[in-house]
């Protein structure tokens, strides 16, 4: 049986999702740090609770979000996290596989690149989702936030978060070409998260940076900021998705999508070639 | 159209390398490290040949060149017919290779045996059905069956290694390139992986290229070693080949029923110059001496025993082991 010969197909797909498959029973297998990061949630949303208390509202209602500011912060929290636990497990798990020498295995394979990353990069999607519905459900069912919950809403949403991550799937394989070079360090998604977190509205509305000129003009850059704009005007303000101003924010992202995956995944491939030429595939 | 890859390559050698070079470029002012220097040597189909060396000698690096993970800078590979730079991905669909130095690290510790297997049978493109009768029987070819539901954090070293055996022959590889498979385990388990790796090569009839730094198990083995030193290929052939040419034709080995001791008086009446090793069992010393001339010595010491009151057992001409041969050759 050993050595009889079987049929060898060529599967992206079935590779992909070994490496979802994978990784994912990897990840609940670590029940206890599943427990203490759901039990996390409900705290971290009662910050932003009474942290809304102080925030004026006309401020609020100026930059066209309503004036609940737990609803808006709550996107903003919620699907920051989403975004960036899919984006940073990416070069976590990278960097683990390369210190471990499972990554050495993977590449002596005949594992196609792109299927090994978008395979991991759904793992991060999985958690990332999880928690996402988790927070959302705290504030909506504790606090009692004033979301738009019909079908529609929530549908058209759950596009352009899908289409936010994609966009930033990019710059989480940016993350990992420079993780398979530098093998610790983290500075590309240091350096977006920390811009992303500060300059994207994520706990408060750009409007406020107008007084400040060149923070404004960074925060109008990052993908993160129209992926937020556009689901906090889709569930906070009862937007469509034939809202021109939610189309923008589409069109915007679809843009990022187009220019960063060639980008990411080319500079993923320079990576592997150039620790195959300094023989550093693994960091044991 | 059926799928060809499937079938081995059926030239002379399962592995040739032609004049191979790798340099590792310093970095911060390091100098550069020249790992191999235009290294050339073959593997034939069936054999099981060891790559020997010091630590840095360029084992490593000649192994992950061969299984695609490293790019050299001058010179050919080729396995099972196939150019490691030019068809890598076809490379890597023949071959198994396993990382001894990782100490069984390089599995998924949270998964267990089965899923491990699983995994890689993705990405091999294993079809299920396939995958899951190769599977169950690499499990009970490598003696795992008892552990196969159990995560891997609870295995001993030993059976990380069986495991990793049973990963690197899922595809059914072509050929297997083994770094370092019993480093770290214990006698026990170092005689279970020998037991598996002699197993795999003859009953299953794939060409071994394995590098290790225990002679006892290169000379149990292979048939065939490659010494490298410095990045150079400095000798090349069967263990009893290496050491019966090093043998500088200077010295005996006797055994005598007698304590080492009491056969200084050869030494004392010049019928040796050295007593080089002596070892004693309890009833009998082995003895290896260094003589001025082997002819001499063998027609004066056997009659010089007797009249002495020593009972000879055997003399022989003695070879050094390939221990001795090695740190001969490498100092040299």
């Amino acid at each position: 049986m050993i050595r009889s010969p079987y049929r060898k197909s060529r599967s992206w797909f079935r590779q992909a999702w070994g490496v979802f498959w994978a990784n994912s029973k990897v990840l609940f297998s670590y029940r206890t740090w599943m427990v203490t990061e759901l039990m996390g949630m409900p705290v971290s949303v009662a910050i932003y609770f009474f942290t809304g208390m102080l925030v004026s509202k006309p401020s609020l209602a100026q930059a066209g979000y309503g004036t609940d500011y737990l609803s808006f912060a709550l996107i903003g929290v919620s699907m920051t996290n989403f975004v960036w636990v899919t984006i940073v497990r990416l070069s976590h798990i990278i960097q683990h596989e390369i210190e471990d020498g499972t990554l050495e295995v993977v590449l002596s394979s005949p594992t196609r690149m792109s299927a090994y990353l978008v395979g991991q990069s759904f793992r991060g999607l999985l958690l990332g989702g999880i928690f996402f519905v988790a927070s959302m459900l705290v504030g909506t069912t504790i606090f009692e936030t004033s979301l738009r919950t019909d079908i529609f809403s929530l549908l058209s949403a759950a596009a352009l978060i899908l289409f936010t991550l994609f966009a930033n799937l990019g710059i989480g394989v940016l993350a990992a070409a420079v993780i398979l070079v530098y093998k610790k360090g983290d500075p590309v998604v240091f350096i977006v998260s920390a811009l992303t977190e500060f300059l994207s509205g994520v706990v408060y509305p750009l409007n406020l940076l107008e007084g400040f000129p060149v923070l404004h003009q960074i925060s109008l850059v990052l993908p993160y900021t129209y992926g937020l704009d556009g689901v906090r005007r889709l569930l906070l303000k009862g937007a469509t998705l034939q809202t021109s101003m939610v189309v923008f924010d589409f069109l915007v992202l679809l843009l990022y999508v187009i220019l960063l995956y060639p980008t990411a995944f080319y500079a993923f491939r320079l990576s592997f070639d150039r620790i195959r030429r300094e023989g550093t595939t693994a960091s044991y | 159209m059926p799928d060809t890859s499937m079938q081995p390559w059926q030239g002379d050698n399962a592995i040739e390398v032609q004049k191979l070079t790798k340099v590792y470029s310093g970095k911060r002012g390091r100098p550069d490290v020249l790992a191999l220097d235009k290294v050339s040597f073959h593997v034939g189909w069936g054999e099981f040949v060891a790559l020997l060396g010091e630590n840095g000698a360029g084992k490593t690096t000649a192994i992950k060149i061969l299984c695609t993970l490293v790019l050299p800078d001058d010179g050919e590979a080729r396995v099972a017919g196939h150019d490691v730079v030019k068809h890598a991905d076809t490379v890597r669909s023949k071959i198994g290779w396993m990382h001894g130095e990782t100490g069984g690290r390089a599995l998924y510790w949270r998964l267990n045996a089965w899923d491990n297997l699983k995994f890689f049978a993705y990405l091999q493109n294993i079809p299920r059905d396939d995958a899951s009768r190769r599977i169950k029987a690499l499990i009970t070819y490598f003696d795992i069956e008892e552990y196969a539901g159990k995560l891997v954090k609870d295995y001993s070293t030993g059976m990380k290694v069986r495991l990793m055996l049973a990963r690197t022959f899922l595809s059914n590889p072509d050929v297997l390139l083994l770094d370092e498979p019993t480093i770290g385990l214990d006698t026990s388990a170092a005689y279970e992986t020998r037991r598996l790796l002699k197993m795999v090569n003859e009953e299953l009839d794939r060409p071994i290229l394995f590098t290790s730094h225990n002679m006892f198990e290169v000379e149990k083995l292979c048939k065939r070693l490659i010494l490298i030193h410095k990045g150079r290929v400095i000798a090349e052939g069967p263990p009893s080949r290496l050491t019966s040419e090093l043998s500088k034709g200077d010295t005996v080995e006797l055994k005598v029923a007698s304590t080492p001791d009491a056969l200084e008086i050869l030494v004392q009446e010049g019928l040796v110059r050295e007593l080089l090793k002596t070892e004693f069992d309890g009833e009998a010393s082995t003895v290896i001496a260094a003589v001025r001339d082997l002819r001499q010595a063998f027609s004066d010491i056997p009659g010089f025993l007797v009249q002495h009151g020593f009972r000879l057992i055997s003399i022989k001409i003695a070879e050094p082991s390939l221990e001795e041969a090695f740190i001969r050759l490498t100092r040299e």
